[in-house]
């Protein structure tokens, strides 16, 4: 099968944004910056996706859950249905 | 004592008056249980990510305070017993590192004394919430 392929696409490589910033601190309370970390139907973005790296995706997953707590970001989006 | 942090967020059809109220029976519950309150921040009304019993807006005040162990678990459940609050969160207060700014930095109140102080200039927040957010964005860019 793997004869018969098209050219692989190149990938670019992935980097950890956070990391590249150097952030150190993830506010739950601060909604906007989180969001960036969101699919447009608010699930947050996979590590395979984003390429952040593992402490960063893990602040960033309990930030979010956080807020979604106190509704101020959302589980879903409120369009599909 | 650890410090920590929590949030509640009331029913959008509580009048100020009452917020103040709510407030003060929450601050009384954590110096009534050996709790010291260190920051207080009003929110004001802010609209929610999704619909809390039919609601679409809500009213956020954000409380800090140093406290024993088991007074999160206590002042949750105090949290439950009220009516008025739609959502809760008490969390282990993380300080920002030096220099980052908190959200709501403009309006906070930062002692409970100041609090009385600024209870004119609450309301006004609803529209006024989201400015100091809108600041943290134009930094970035």
């Amino acid at each position: 099968m793997a004869r018969g392929r098209k050219a692989p696409r190149v990938a670019k490589k992935k980097y950890c944004k956070l990391c590249f910033e150097k952030v150190t601190f993830i506010d739950y309370k601060d909604e906007r910056k989180l969001q960036r970390f969101l699919t447009d139907h608010g699930k947050i973005v996979p590590r395979r996706v984003s390429g952040s790296c593992a402490r960063h995706q893990a602040q960033v997953t309990r930030a979010i859950k956080r807020a979604r707590i106190l509704a101020l970001l959302p589980y879903t989006s409120d369009q599909i249905r | 004592m650890k410090e920590y942090e929590s949030i509640f967020v009331l029913d959008p059809g509580v009048d100020d008056a009452q917020v103040d109220a709510e407030l003060e029976k929450i601050q009384d519950f954590i110096t009534g249980r050996d709790g010291e309150i260190t920051e207080i921040q009003k929110w004001g009304r802010r609209k929610l990510a999704y619909e809390i019993r039919k609601k679409r807006e809500g009213i956020y005040t954000l409380i800090r305070f140093r406290g024993g162990p088991s007074l999160p678990a206590e002042l949750d459940r105090r949290y439950r017993l009220n009516e008025n609050i739609m959502r809760h969160l008490t969390v282990v207060y993380e300080a920002p590192p030096e220099g980052e700014r908190p959200r709501v930095s403009q309006e906070t109140q930062r002692t409970t004394e100041a609090a009385p102080a600024k209870m004119e200039a609450a309301p006004a927040k609803g529209e006024g919430a989201p400015a100091p957010g809108e600041s943290d964005k134009k930094e970035e860019a």
